[in-house]
């Protein structure tokens, strides 16, 4: 008697067919990724261009768009770095960091406190100030600028740091203040209830219990402060008069006089410069931003 | 403490306390000024020599950019808050800080440390209401500047008045749809026009004496057809052309076509003409061109004004040596070899002297002064200048170019409308 042998070509027809599928989605995936590197590089270009004319000499800059320079001329960041004023950039990087450093420590306080107020607790009044927290936020800075100058005057702290530090101490950056009041009322209050029964009173559970919860939160409130507070011109412009303590920001803008000739190079190769923290901040947050969802504290 | 102890220690603290004010003896003046590269470190080294001059005397160096400037200095006046010498725009004192003349220093009381004699009439320019509210440091005027290159690949000479402009106009079309006579710049273009205006009727859009509009119906009509024809001739590259290329405020050095040479002209002022060379190869030549004009015009139509003007706050501690200082730093010699003419070419009499000597003026510098020789400056209304007045020229005449009005339309804008915002912001 002959054995009958399985027809094993079933078994390879249906693997081949897995494997081709298997393919196509590869293909697929392929086509989807090129497509957002495509469009990606293209939205970043103009970033991309101004790292290669910081090697270009102005003519090349103004007449090609092409990004790569002709000689990689390093002049642009030594006589960058250098100024021409008293300075050079690291006192004004320097500066820079003296102000922003503080503004946010004293931010993430206020206005963690702050939210925690309106967030969770009821109090006469509360609408009310509700209210008018929510309508200084509409208002337009521009209408802010020159009564508050006035005041700053009075007191005498104009041509200090104090007043872009001292105003932030009171929670007045009123969208991180929604921010967190938002987040809160994404937290369900069991942990608070177990933590009250446990014995803890107000600022005990705000900072064993929320804060760790709000690290994402927190995390944003560093990345937006440091990046505004960074590119924050019209503050620094009006408030501080010596050249020692003018910020990058206003650094920036001293070698662009109205009528004189301009090394763009040296403009660009600082701005890029000072591009540098700012993305660092970004791109080390990240990671926070998805481990602080990932592990969120409520479990069951 | 014991008591005798304790005497003892207030007489120290308050003899510590009186000598340190006694050794803060040292005038710290406030200085500001807007610039770039070339005007900081020079400026600098002038502020030490007149350091070094007047021992006791510090003077504090507040300067930036021109981004923000006004801003700033607005705010600091609003707050009785400005430097004791700041450098100031012409036209700020009559529309903005001195609007009735005692918003700076009257350095009419300080003329004992001011050689007023060395400007002459110019010093005037500052005067406001009988006051000397600031004094001015450079003059420029709009001049014609060309790109010799491109004129010769066309095979015409530099034009030398309104008809060659547009006969250039046609010839650069043989070269390409990319090539123009001059960089149309709305606000050149408009300064153009309103030269054509001043030479055909010897008024102004803004008349200086009275700063109202005086202009008839007809005037103004027949500016606005001036203004059009120049776009149409091809003699300045069309509104719409250029809006699709770079925003309306982007200079010309920045544009490619300028670089390249397809732009071949520019109507600017001659303290820019470095900055409009700086991007071009170094086998461009410029050179300047006649300022253009109808035959026999009534008014040449130079527009011309101070570049800036240095004034002494009216809030100022030590306003008599704020004003020496100013004396010094546009007369002394030692203080304008170093500045030179990192902010024009001087206006007082020794220091032009002194920086021609040196032979610190260009050929194109040469040029332009002999131009302005000849002609009778009238100066502008400041008003032209004020942002509002600014404002409302670019949407009049931005919506001619651009077809969004007709001319009967501009003509009643240009004359009654402007009217009414001249009474409403003075």
């Amino acid at each position: 008697m002959t054995t009958a042998t399985l027809p094993l070509p079933q078994y390879d027809k249906t693997e081949s067919r897995l494997t081709v599928k298997y393919r196509g989605k590869k293909v697929r995936a392929l086509i989807r990724y090129l497509i957002l590197l495509g469009v990606g590089l293209l939205m970043m270009y103009p970033l991309v261009w101004l790292l290669g004319a910081s090697f270009k000499t102005n003519m090349q800059i103004f007449s090609e768009m092409g990004f790569w320079p002709q000689q990689f001329d390093f002049t642009g960041y030594i006589q960058g770095w250098k100024t021409s004023s008293e300075y050079t950039f690291a006192r004004y990087f320097l500066n820079s960091f003296m102000i922003i450093i503080p503004r946010i420590i004293v931010t993430i306080v206020s206005c963690v406190l702050v939210a925690y107020g309106f967030a969770r607790f009821d109090f006469w009044f509360k609408k009310p100030l509700f209210a008018v927290v929510v309508g200084s936020f509409m208002l337009p800075q521009v209408v802010l600028r020159v009564p508050q100058y006035l005041m700053f005057k009075q007191f005498g702290w104009l041509d200090t740091y104090l007043p872009f530090i001292v105003p932030s101490a009171f929670a007045i950056d009123v969208f991180f203040v929604f921010m967190v009041v938002q987040f809160l009322r994404g937290i369900p209050r069991d942990m608070e209830e177990a933590a009250q029964i446990d014995g803890c009173n107000a600022l005990q559970i705000l900072w064993y219990i929320l804060v760790p919860i709000l690290k994402p939160a927190i995390i944003s409130i560093v990345v937006f402060q440091f990046i505004w507070t960074m590119n924050d011109f019209m503050g620094p412009l009006i408030y501080l008069s010596t050249v020692a303590k003018y910020p990058i920001s206003l650094a920036l803008k001293m070698s662009l006089g109205a009528t004189e000739e301009v090394r763009w190079a040296n403009v660009i190769a600082m701005s890029i410069v000072a591009l540098i923290p700012s993305l660092l901040v970004f791109f080390s947050a990240q990671k926070y931003f998805i481990e602080g969802i990932a592990t969120s504290g409520i479990k069951g | 403490m014991k008591t005798s102890v304790k005497k003892l220690l207030v007489v120290v603290f308050a003899i510590g306390f009186v000598a340190q004010v006694a050794w803060a003896a040292d005038t710290e003046l406030r200085f500001s000024w807007w610039g770039g590269d070339t005007r900081h470190k020079p400026t600098l080294e002038a502020i030490k020599l007149f350091e070094a001059a007047n021992p006791g005397v510090k003077i504090k160096a507040e300067y930036m950019g021109w981004g923000g400037y006004t801003e700033r200095l607005a705010t600091q006046i609003s707050g009785a808050n400005e430097p004791d010498i700041t450098q100031i725009n012409w036209a700020w004192i009559s529309t903005m800080f001195s609007k009735k003349g005692d918003g700076f220093y009257d350095l009419y009381k300080a003329k004992d440390v001011l050689k007023l004699d060395e400007w002459g009439p110019n010093i005037n320019y500052g005067v406001r209401n009988g006051k000397l509210n600031a004094i001015p440091v450079s003059f420029t005027s709009r001049f014609y500047l060309w790109q010799k290159n491109t004129l010769e690949k066309v095979g015409i000479a530099i034009p030398k008045n309104w008809d060659e402009l547009f006969a250039a106009g046609k010839a650069f079309e043989k070269l390409g749809p990319e090539y123009y006579p001059i960089d149309g710049v709305y606000y050149d273009v408009f300064l153009m026009s309103h030269a054509y205006l001043m030479q055909k009727t010897g008024k102004q859009w803004i008349d200086p004496d009275t700063d109202t509009v005086i202009l008839t119906k007809a005037e103004a009509l027949d500016w606005v057809k001036f203004y059009k024809k120049l776009s149409e001739t091809r003699a300045v590259v069309p509104h719409k052309l250029r809006l699709s290329i770079a925003p309306p405020e982007a200079p010309t050095e920045q544009q490619q076509q300028w670089v390249t040479g397809q732009w071949a002209g520019n109507y600017t002022w001659d303290s820019t003409f470095k900055v409009r060379m700086s991007s071009l190869p170094k086998t461009t030549a410029c050179d300047l061109g006649e300022f253009l004009s109808i035959p026999n015009p009534k008014n040449i139509g130079f527009f011309a004004r101070p570049t800036m003007m240095f004034a002494v706050s009216r809030n100022s501690k030590n306003p008599i040596i704020g004003a020496k200082f100013i004396n010094f730093l546009l007369t002394d010699p030692d203080a304008v070899k170093v500045l030179s003419n990192t902010r024009g070419i001087p206006m007082a009499k020794s220091s032009y002297d002194l920086l021609a000597k040196e032979g610190l003026f260009t050929d194109l510098d040469m040029k332009a002064l002999a131009q302005l020789k000849k002609a009778k400056i009238d100066p502008p209304s400041a008003w032209l200048e004020s942002a509002r007045i600014q404002e409302l020229l670019r949407s009049i005449f931005e919506t001619v170019s651009l077809g969004k009005s007709t001319d009967e339309e501009a003509v009643d804008r240009l004359i009654n409308e402007t009217n009414q915002v001249l009474k409403s912001i003075q």
